[in-house]
């Protein structure tokens, strides 16, 4: 625009300059041209008129013509020349064929003007007849309009260039201080601009469009915060790639899963083979599953591709921490291996004495000792699927809807009685300290729980110890504690002993009788009922396990 | 606008990231395959390393384009020729890995491998792997300079190594083979442990323009 501005003025000033050169030029010279054709006729008159009075006499012409510029010419009657100031008489030709001499010798004057465009001069003649018929001529030459251009032509380059330097200088500073308020216009409040009112349309435009902007870049901020706030607190990994694999948007569980930089290239994220492998081949327009291992823990990574227009493949990463589900699945199937593992050992047993018997090998005064082999095995074989029955009734969650108010202190009392021959058969003393409390509960299963504390107690003690049920109220809890003075539990296998079949000790299970399904009973049926399990235990000392249910 | 140059360093960087990753994998396995005597694992170990190779030759016919078109000068001509001699480097590391692995196909070292100090050398030597190339990411010079004092640690795991294996060969004569596969394995590791030393080094260079290295 300052460009543009800076030319036009320019280019204004010189055509200005020029044509007001051209049309001054113009005027002055007619103005000069007629006032020296009024002084040439005058002249005329003066000099016919002395003439006139002195006589035609050449010799006072030709004194007269020495002195002057003009031209004097005197012709005769017949058109020769009798005095001429610029040329010799003799060798002048007959002038009577001129029309300004002619014209006077018909009519008393004559003028005519004769250019000469090879020199660029005009000459001017006037001529005027006496009385006694001769004619005189004044003629005067001067340069044509072309002439003075060809004369001055220096001078209007001159000042043609002089004119522009002085234009583009004012230029310049016209254009500058044109543009400046444009240039200092506040766009942000485009309405507190005092400026060309030619503007003002322009900025009120600009106004409701900033506005509208504003709005716009507010609304997708919010929507922006939103996913961003969305997407931080979820605990699953989120990033989306561009097609060039950058990373255009990671949050922060992602960076924490993978443990790399949420900006630049996928390969900042992460190096892990599986996970290259499943962005790679989701940035080339197939999706791809993955599970990826780290220490302890395992993750499930699918990638999908986003197909822009252009077909070049953008991609979605989700992270979800599958570590749960995969022990579930493992503890899935170690229960299932271990159940049939279980139940075919009694079987086995149970066929082995059953084909002996059939086979007619045993004698008549074993069979009786076989039999009763088979009764217990089968007896052993009737306890562990009453034991998974009760933990799968206790998986379904379904015993909920029959709470009841229940005495606990009669379940322990009755629990502690039932075991009373085990204990003394063990040599166990047997001491309780039960305070009468009531819960909501249901009791088959609370019974299971406090039987299975004190039979495991039982069993997995030594000889001459001593088990000790109480049962207490804290303020909102009512408080079961099972204490032995046993064989105790390693810290180790602490945490593992309410998963089902674990056993500590694998090689004492078949000769202490237990289901190894005992002490998942209590876990299961403590869940049951919102109960929460403590255990304290040291290796050869003993072990305390306490339940405390919401009262 | 990013020309074209700014674009094919970029590549550049990520294809020796993805070349990092590969070697990382490929020792990952190797070792992974010598602790479970896992044949798969070898296998996969030496298919990473003509991955590697083919890699290789990639990157170095991108640097010498790069060269070439472009005529770089100062931090990108480092980077460039950095990653010309860091290539190198990684491509050892996974020839080295396959060298272990292939051991690992023949012979059954799981058992013997607990008599020797060899598992913690191979972490050791795969936590130097790990961190020289997220030097490299990350462009660390702190990274990179533990890394090449790292370098200690594992020769000192080497030679406890290899005392471990004079003192199996003399207990026990008819194990000679094993120690001998064992002691090859210790000097592959050692030999992966001094790759990662120069592509540290390299990293440094690449940060600083002094190349620390010459031993």
């Amino acid at each position: 625009m300052k460009k543009r501005i800076f030319l036009s003025i320019c280019f204004a000033s010189l055509i200005s300059v020029l044509l007001s050169s051209v049309f001054i030029g113009g005027v002055i010279y007619r103005n000069s041209e007629n006032e020296i054709k009024t002084e040439i006729r005058n002249e005329a008159f003066y000099l016919a008129h002395t003439l006139e009075f002195i006589g035609c006499d050449t010799a006072y012409l030709s004194d007269t013509g020495e002195n002057v510029s003009n031209r004097i010419t005197l012709i005769d009657t017949d058109g020769t020349v009798l005095y001429d100031n610029y040329a010799e008489e003799n060798d002048m030709t007959n002038h009577m064929s001129r029309p300004e001499v002619a014209d006077a010798a018909a009519n008393g004057t004559g003028e005519a003007v004769r250019y000469s465009n090879t020199v660029g001069e005009k000459t001017y003649y006037y001529a005027v007849r006496l009385s006694d018929g001769t004619i005189v001529r004044i003629a005067n030459t001067s340069k044509t309009v072309y002439g003075v251009i060809r004369n001055a032509v220096g001078w209007i380059i001159l000042i043609s260039i002089l004119v522009l330097i002085v234009a583009v200088v004012i230029a310049y500073l016209l254009s500058r201080s044109i543009i400046k308020p444009i240039n200092n216009l506040n766009i942000d409040s485009p309405l507190s601009n005092n400026t060309y009112e030619e503007l003002s349309p322009l900025l009120r435009r600009m106004d409701k469009q900033n506005a509208e902007i504003a709005s716009k870049i507010r609304i997708l901020k919010e929507k922006q915060n939103e996913l961003d706030y969305i997407t931080s607190s979820m605990s699953e990994g989120l990033v989306i790639f561009s097609e060039t694999g950058n990373i255009l948007s990671a949050n922060a569980s992602a960076g924490r899963i993978l443990k790399g930089q949420t900006e630049g290239s996928y390969l900042m994220l992460s190096r892990d083979a599986d996970y290259i492998s499943c962005v790679e081949s989701a940035l080339k327009g197939k999706a791809s599953t993955k599970k990826m291992k780290t220490e302890n823990k395992v993750y499930s990574l699918s990638a999908s591709p986003v197909a822009n227009e252009s077909k070049d493949y953008a991609a979605v990463l989700f992270i979800v921490d599958i570590t749960d589900r995969e022990l579930a699945e493992q503890m899935r199937r170690e229960f299932t291996a271990n159940v049939s593992h279980e139940l075919k050992t009694p079987l086995t047993s149970i066929l082995g004495y059953a084909e002996i018997i059939s086979n007619g090998i045993a004698k008549p005064e074993d069979i009786n000792g076989f039999a009763g082999r088979i009764y217990s095995e089968a007896s052993r074989l009737m306890t562990l699927i009453q034991d998974i029955i009760h933990l799968s009734r206790l998986d379904e969650g379904e015993l909920r809807h029959e709470f009841e108010k229940v005495n606990l202190s009669e379940v322990c009392k009755k629990a502690v009685n039932d075991l009373s021959e085990k204990a003394k058969a063990a040599k166990i003393t047997l001491n309780e300290d039960i305070d009468d409390i009531v819960i909501n509960g249901y009791e088959p299963v609370l019974y299971e729980i406090v039987f299975n504390l004190c039979d495991n107690a039982i069993i997995y003690n030594k000889p001459e110890g001593s088990v000790s049920v109480s049962l207490k109220s804290d303020s909102s809890k009512a408080i079961l504690t099972v204490s032995d003075t046993g064989i105790g539990i390693a810290p180790e296998h602490q945490a593992r002993i309410f998963e089902r079949f674990y056993r500590v000790d694998k090689s004492r299970s078949k000769e202490t009788g237990g289901t190894g399904l005992g002490l998942s009973i209590v876990k299961h049926g403590a869940m049951l009922h919102d109960a929460e399990i403590a255990i304290s235990s040291k290796p050869g000392k003993g072990t305390s396990i306490s339940i405390s249910f919401n009262i | 606008m990013r020309n074209k140059f700014d674009i094919q360093l970029e590549l550049l960087n990520n294809s020796l990231i993805s070349m990092g990753a590969l070697c990382e994998n490929a020792i990952a396995c190797a070792v992974k395959a010598l602790v479970n005597n896992d044949d798969s694992l070898a296998n996969n170990a030496i298919d990473v390393d003509k991955e590697i190779d083919q890699k290789e030759k990639d990157i170095e016919s991108l640097c010498l384009k790069l060269l070439l078109q472009q005529q770089p000068v100062a931090r990108d001509l480092r980077a460039i020729s950095s990653a010309l001699k860091m290539i190198t480097d990684m491509e050892r590391i996974g020839d080295q890995a396959a060298d272990i692995a292939e051991i690992v196909t023949f012979t059954d070292l799981s058992e013997s491998r607990h008599r020797v100090h060899i598992t913690d050398m191979a972490q050791a030597v795969i936590k130097m792997v790990t961190e020289s190339i997220d030097a490299f990411v990350k462009k660390d010079l702190e990274l990179a300079e533990n890394v090449i004092a790292y370098d200690d640690v594992v020769d000192d795991l080497f030679n406890e190594v290899k005392k471990d294996t004079v003192s199996f060969i003399a207990n026990d004569p008819a194990a000679g083979e094993e120690a001998v596969d064992i002691i090859m394995i210790a000097k592959y590791l050692e030999r992966i442990g001094d790759h990662a030393t120069n592509i540290a080094e390299w990293v440094v260079f690449s940060i600083t323009g002094n190349h620390v290295g010459g031993e």
